[in-house]
């Protein structure tokens, strides 16, 4: 007789997951982290996949339920959005402003961070003091006189008035960061730069500057956020169909009286590729901007 | 050429804090000149100001008869190798020893002719691609050194450029940095608190404390003849005994009392301070190099000094041996006064005499000895002034 031999069992799905799992990282509270990660990816996803599966819908489809799988899969309400609402030129009027307050923040924050962290000069002090006091003022606040000054240098209408706009109300935080950041690099390194023969402006463009780059990209990130997403100011200062931006311009796909919530979460979600993009693109910058210094 | 003078050079910052007091150095063209120090003694301070990087609140700093107090620091001619090398990250190993070329707008040949040159004097053709960041500390070392070098400058700064090596690459780099320096003759004022460096490297030692220079002379002089007891005790590890003495003259013969023995002066302490027989008499400090007790072995002396054994610490190379003497009271300025992790602490008790010894000789805790003064072996301090008699 043969002697039977216990077929060894395979290991169940779980039980290979589990062993793959540290064994320092198996605690219930390590669990209890990993849940609390979970329920936080999906309700950041959950927008945008509400978003999709909502332009996915037929208007019969989107009154039939608004949450659940969409039972059809048609394109028209994009095709809708794209043709009816012009959201071609609105993204393209959103990415020359977003792209030119980005560029003028960017040189802004850079020349000022230098001047503060790097210079000295008399009334440094107090006049970084001022730029920083403007954080404390609400952007609301300001509506009536910025739109009385656009108006009178003849702006209203024009790329100009936000990107001027936009650029001056980030100016604060940009120059803050920038200046934190240029002070933490070694002082040394200026020294050298003044050693060797740099200027003042060799010395800014050939070592402040490519040492500044996760800083500069942090800041770019922060800037296409702010001036991709700003509604008030863009209402209130672009109001011709020419200039419109892509936050006000998806409105007219809001009609007064009914609104095909296909065709309308259709063109916000076109509206906000762009900007999911630049983040995607940027992020690895915006991690090693964040870990900068961290390590030796 | 270049001579670095500097005269009566003095720093006061805004809060007051005097950091350099009357400074008077002349330094000759293709001297290595080095300045030392314990911490905050100002000797940082005065490089950063022969570098142009702090201001001078009074006196002159001239290279080769030319003023620089007022001239930027790009323009002095000098170039400074910093503690923490100070390469840029961003930029690879050519682009870094070439910095100070470009500054200079000169063309990329010659730039790429003189860096190729200096990365082979200094091994690092091989690194020339690389980011400072790939590289080990001896190499980024060797990057700075390079960056210096490139620019053939009147005069190297240097501030304490190996204190970020480890101990066996910092041997190694000691020796580059002085060839390098042979090699091109270039006057060089180097900064440490590493006295082994300022032994090693110096033509000359300037010794500082407080922002005030203590003494100016040759390695040998300034470790054999110390111009005061600080100089003597920060100079060698462990720095020299510093015994109470009571000096007696009796015709030609001069002896100096320490504790319970009387010990004669011999021909060469009489020949090299020939103040102390004029002295004649009185309250001295006297000083001793700890390898200067020796053990006579059974030779007939009247040099010497009956001493217990208290403690020995064994370093592999040579015994430290901690003595009580009869009758002796240790000075006030011990080692342990002037550079609190001295590993002479233990020898700032009352009474305790320090030797150093062959790793040959084996003490037992608690015994006698007789220990010897070597020829010579005694300096002379006066006890209120401190300095040198």
């Amino acid at each position: 007789m043969e002697a039977a031999t216990a077929p060894t069992a395979r290991p169940g799905l779980w039980d290979r997951m589990v062993e793959r799992v540290p064994p320092i990282h198996r605690s219930p509270s390590r669990a209890a982290q990993i849940v609390g990660m979970l329920l936080l990816a999906i309700s950041a996803i959950f927008p945008l996949l509400f978003m999709l599966s909502g332009a996915l819908r037929t208007p019969a489809d989107w009154n039939h339920s608004q949450l659940g799988l969409p039972t059809t899969s048609s394109l028209e309400a994009f095709t809708s959005a794209w043709g009816s609402a012009n959201i071609g030129l609105y993204i393209r009027n959103s990415a020359i402003v977003t792209t030119g307050t980005v560029i003028l923040s960017l040189i802004v924050a850079a020349t000022a961070g230098y001047a503060f962290s790097q210079q000295d000069w008399r009334g440094k002090r107090a006049t970084y003091l001022f730029v920083l006091a403007w954080l404390a003022v609400p952007p609301v606040a300001l509506m009536v006189p910025v739109y009385y000054e656009m108006s009178s240098l003849g702006l209203i209408n024009t790329y100009w008035s936000v990107i001027l706009l936009y650029t001056a109300l980030n100016t604060p935080f940009n120059v803050y960061l920038m200046t934190s950041y240029l002070r933490g690099l070694p002082d040394e390194l200026m020294e050298a730069a003044r050693i060797d023969g740099a200027g003042i402006h060799a010395t800014f463009v050939q070592v402040i500057l490519p040492m500044a780059r996760p800083a500069l990209a942090t800041l770019a990130v922060f800037n296409v956020l702010y001036a991709w997403n700003e509604f008030v100011f863009a209402l209130l200062l672009l109001q011709t169909e020419s200039v419109k931006t892509a936050t006000v311009g998806v409105l007219q796909l809001q009609g007064r009286f009914s609104v095909n919530y296909p065709v309308l979460v259709a063109g916000l979600l076109l509206t906000s590729l762009p900007v999911i993009g630049v983040y995607l693109f940027f992020q690895r910058y915006l991690v090693r901007a964040i870990v900068a210094g961290a390590v030796k | 050429m270049g001579r670095l003078v500097l005269d009566k050079v003095r720093k006061q910052y805004g809060d007051g804090v005097v950091a350099v007091k009357g400074l008077d150095i002349d330094v000759a063209d293709g001297e290595f000149l080095v300045l030392l120090g314990p911490s905050g003694c100002g000797k940082t301070t005065a490089l950063r100001m022969v570098a142009g990087l702090e201001e001078i609140t009074d006196g002159t700093i001239e290279l080769d008869g030319r003023v620089l107090n007022d001239v930027e620091p790009r323009a002095r001619d000098v170039a400074m190798v910093f503690q923490n090398y100070a390469l840029y990250p961003h930029m690879s190993v050519r682009a870094n020893i070439g910095f100070p070329l470009k500054q200079r707008k000169l063309g990329k040949a010659e730039r790429e002719e003189r860096i190729g040159a200096v990365a082979e004097t200094l091994g690092l053709v091989e690194q020339l691609d690389k980011k400072p960041g790939q590289l080990s500390g001896g190499q980024r070392q060797r990057v700075a050194m390079g960056r210096a070098i490139v620019r053939e400058p009147s005069l190297f700064l240097m501030d304490e450029p190996l204190s970020n090596l480890d101990a066996k690459l910092r041997v190694q780099m000691r020796i580059e940095i002085h060839a390098v320096q042979r090699r091109f003759g270039t006057t060089t004022l180097y900064v440490t608190h590493d006295q082994v460096e300022a032994m090693t490297l110096g033509d000359r030692v300037a010794v500082m404390r407080e922002g005030v220079l203590q003494q100016i002379a040759t390695p040998a002089e300034a470790y054999g003849a110390p111009a005061n007891v600080f100089v003597a005790t920060f100079l060698g590890n462990p720095g020299m005994n510093l015994f109470d003495g009571e000096l007696e003259v009796d015709g030609d013969a001069v002896a100096v009392r320490i504790g319970e023995a009387r010990v004669p002066l011999d021909e060469a302490e009489l020949r090299s301070q020939p103040a102390v027989r004029a002295r004649g008499g009185g309250a001295v400090v006297v000083g001793v190099r700890p390898e200067c007790l020796v053990v006579p072995n059974g030779i007939a002396t009247d040099r010497g000094l009956g001493a217990k054994v208290e403690l020995t610490e064994d370093l592999g190379s040579n015994v430290l041996a901690y003595f009580s003497i009869p009758g002796m009271h240790r000075t006030p300025v011990a080692p342990a006064a002037v550079d609190g992790k001295s590993p002479a602490a233990a020898g700032a008790r009352d009474a305790w005499a320090l030797g150093r010894f062959g790793r040959n000789i084996h003490f037992d805790s608690g015994s006698s000895v007789r220990l010897a003064l070597e020829p010579g072996a005694m300096r002379f301090f006066d006890p209120d002034s401190g300095t040198a008699i």
